[in-house]
């Protein structure tokens, strides 16, 4: 089978057996939930509702401020119980009472009925940077869009919820595309998923069978393969230039989630209020594929896939490539950007020592964005900015390919990332 | 359930090779050259190569120990490897008892000696693993070249297995065929005479990703563009085939003869003194190998390759720096 890409990269192992041929399972109602009014990067949310008020699932709790923004809303049917600037906890009632909004059918709504039910329905990218949906569907002043590329490549390693979607809902990951397609007035529509998804591959293209509009690309399993601009790259063989986004090349790229998301909201009037994750590592009892409620603990959702083994050591919001440790599952709750939740081991989170650089130029050979992260976080700890940027700092995405590669274990995209906070921090205070 | 777990920046999993894995991976790959010497040099070379193998890791240890947390006596295996790949470089006669002049010497000193100098001077006069500007076997190398220049282009072979009777080097105008250039039965340093061995560990290094081809394949590639030039202008052929089959013998000759597989494949690979850019690994790759050819072909030096690949070395933070790739996206 065909097999595009992109140049760097490195190829960890996927670890995907765990999770891969577990079939989606919905998790039982938490007692309560916990929803974070900031959920991406942008304003927070203002609360819709108060202490004391009765709130059924799917009900909008928080308003969007700001343009870069989606609402939230209740993912379960209960009593508010707490409002807090950070984020609204509501008990549940037990019911699950659940008054869906009006149902659409894709062929009779227009193009701006599309972005204001996304931006209603709070849909927001689901591979993990959240960023909302309806903003990203409408082309700034001067640009115009021709490409929706949905992302299934799922290229994190563990990680299996993507491939399921595709596998179990093919036909609304389609529709999600439709939809995305129509709203932004592109002509040409795209599925990546990378060779090791043949289930995936398979479904996807049964789906889009006789639809001359839509395009399955199969790629090279590689890391970061769903990353924005590797994977426009691979399909279209178009750079997004430096500094800029896939709508300077006519291009949308969404996750898949994401599109089966936008056509739940569309279809059945439904909210973006939950979501599948993938629970999975060597540290966890039962590793699966499972659809919680956001606001859900973190400790809730382990339990219910088995709980923790007792060689568990560190846990990880996301992928192990780009997702964040976090340090206690009591008080981390799950948005609509958590792809998924993982658990390492001791044995696999070996503390080790960094060592010298030998300039084995690995990290040069693995970055997608052809930098130097040798130089680059070298400068960055020495704090020598100015060389830094004119090695195109800012071009980094921190997919972390060359912290893996290290073999002096040095963490570059981590100096990369201090570095690039460094310098944003002093620009803004000019 | 309150526990809490470790925390730390992404990426969460590391690849398992590190600076050990890769180090002790070369020495694996230097594992052909070193039988296929002492096949072919015996005793000789048995000894010359333990004790600079032995004396690397001993220099290794006396600097390194110091350290309280890098106390292994074997270390990262970057002494094991410059240990070797010196004793690999000397000639056999540095493993014999030798009389110069009427006394009894002990050119078996010479490998300590230059495994001293390659660990003390060239590596961690500088700072160390990664510091080292200039490859510390050939640091060593090239000051034995130039101290002990008599004892270091005595091929004489001492207690072979096999059978050499010839005492000059094919480069210095010995003859010697191809297929003996390629197995290694002709004079030479321990470890470099067979070419066959070298490719062999050369394979296993690009296989396994530890070499990027751009090197050899750039010094490989110079050296037989040139050897085609320089049958050109020598004019000692009859017609275009004539010329190529004359010029293929004579690239031939250049690339399994001396010195130039072992510099290609692993003095010239030392990823502390090369550079890190793509382009820049070929230019580098490129310039080693015409310097040794053109040294090979217009000067009397006996230490071609200890020149080409110190010199370019030399040059390395320069080629990085002027060969910064396109970035993704970038515009030129």
């Amino acid at each position: 089978m065909e097999k595009r890409s992109f140049k760097g990269g490195i190829h960890p192992l996927y670890n995907k057996e765990l999770s891969e041929k577990k079939q989606i399972d919905v998790m039982d109602d938490p007692k309560q939930v916990v929803i974070p009014l900031q959920q991406h990067i942008g304003a927070p949310c203002e609360p819709l509702v108060s202490k004391g008020e009765q709130v059924i699932t799917g009900q909008k709790i928080g308003e969007a401020k700001g343009f870069v923004s989606a609402p939230i809303h209740s993912s379960i049917s209960g009593e508010v119980v707490d409002v807090n600037e950070e984020r609204i906890t509501i008990k549940s009632d037990g019911d699950n009472r659940f008054e869906p909004k009006e149902a659409r059918s894709l062929k009779e709504i227009s193009s701006q009925e599309i972005i204001e039910i996304a931006k209603e329905a709070g849909i927001v990218g689901m591979g993990g940077a959240a960023f909302p949906t309806h903003v990203k569907m409408k082309a700034p002043e001067g640009k115009k869009i021709d490409t929706v590329i949905l992302n299934g490549a799922e290229c994190e390693p563990y990680l299996t919820i993507d491939d399921r979607i595709m596998v179990e809902q093919p036909q609304k990951v389609v529709e999600g595309l439709k939809a995305l397609m129509k709203a932004t007035g592109a002509t040409k529509g795209y599925i990546g998923i990378e060779l090791n998804k043949p289930n995936a591959i398979e479904a996807i293209g049964n789906a889009i069978q006789g639809d001359s509009s839509v395009e399955l690309v199969t790629l090279e399993v590689k890391y970061p393969q769903g990353g924005e601009k590797q994977l426009i790259k691979a399909i279209l063989d178009k750079e997004v230039p430096v500094g800029g986004l896939p709508v300077d090349v006519g291009s949308v790229v969404s996750n898949v989630s994401t599109a089966a998301a936008l056509a739940d909201a569309i279809e059945e009037g439904k909210p973006l209020y939950e979501r599948g994750i993938t629970v999975t590592g060597n540290g966890i009892e039962k590793p699966q594929n499972i659809i919680v409620k956001v606001g859900t603990t973190f400790k809730e959702v382990v339990e219910a896939c088995g709980g923790l083994k007792d060689n568990a050591a560190k846990v990880i919001s996301g992928g192990p490539m780009m997702g964040r440790a976090i340090d206690s599952l009591d008080d981390e709750f799950i948005t609509k950007g958590t792809s998924g939740i993982l658990v390492l081991t001791e044995d696999e989170v070996r503390l080790v020592e960094e060592r010298t650089c030998i300039r084995c130029a690995r990290c040069v050979d693995a970055c997608p964005m052809s930098l130097m992260p040798n130089y680059l976080a070298a400068y960055s700890r020495k704090e020598m900015f100015k060389e830094a940027e004119e090695l195109h700092l800012f071009n980094c995405i921190e997919c972390g390919c060359c912290s893996y590669m290290c073999p002096s274990k040095i963490p570059l995209v981590h100096l990369i990332r201090q570095g690039k906070a460094e310098v944003s921090s002093k620009k803004a205070k000019k | 359930m309150s526990k809490k777990f470790v925390v730390g920046p992404s990426p969460h999993i590391r690849s398992p090779r590190d600076i050990d894995y890769i180090m002790w991976d070369v020495v694996v790959a230097l594992v052909p050259a070193t039988i296929a010497s002492i096949i072919i040099f015996g005793w000789a070379s048995a000894i010359v190569l333990s004790l600079s193998l032995i004396s690397a890791l001993f220099f290794e240890w006396l600097v390194v120990s110091r350290k309280p947390k890098i106390s292994a006596f074997l270390g990262d295996g970057s002494a094991a490897v410059t240990g070797l790949l010196l004793g690999l470089s000397l000639p056999p006669a540095t493993g014999m008892m030798a009389s110069i002049g009427g006394s009894w010497t002990l050119p078996w000193a010479v490998p300590i000696l230059g495994s001293a100098v390659a660990i003390l001077i060239g590596k961690h006069a500088f700072g160390g693993l990664g510091k080292n500007p200039f490859n510390p076997a050939l640091v060593g190398r090239g000051f034995l070249t130039f101290s002990y220049l008599t004892l270091m282009t005595n091929w004489e072979p001492t207690g072979t297995f096999v059978d050499t009777t010839t005492g000059a080097t094919p480069l210095q105008g010995e003859a010697a065929t191809l297929w003996e250039l390629f197995i290694g039965t002709v004079p030479g340093s321990l470890g470099e005479t067979s070419a066959l061995a070298l490719i062999i560990g050369g394979i296993y290094l690009l296989y396994k990703g530890h070499i990027d081809w751009r090197i050899p394949g750039g010094f490989l590639g110079a050296m037989v563009v040139f050897s085609f030039i320089h049958t050109g202008f020598a004019g000692e052929f009859e017609g275009l085939v004539g010329f190529l089959s004359a010029g293929l013998d004579e690239a031939l000759f250049q690339v399994l003869s001396g010195s130039a597989l072992m510099g290609a494949i692993y003095m010239a690979t030392c990823y502390v003194t090369s550079p890190t850019t793509k382009n820049a690994r070929l230019i580098y790759g490129i310039g080693c190998g015409l310097i040794l050819i053109l040294i090979r072909y217009y000067a009397q030096a006996p230490a071609g390759l200890t020149y080409a690949v110190l010199f370019m070395n030399a040059l390395t933070p320069i080629l990085d720096r002027l060969t910064i790739p396109r970035t993704f996206g970038e515009v030129k």
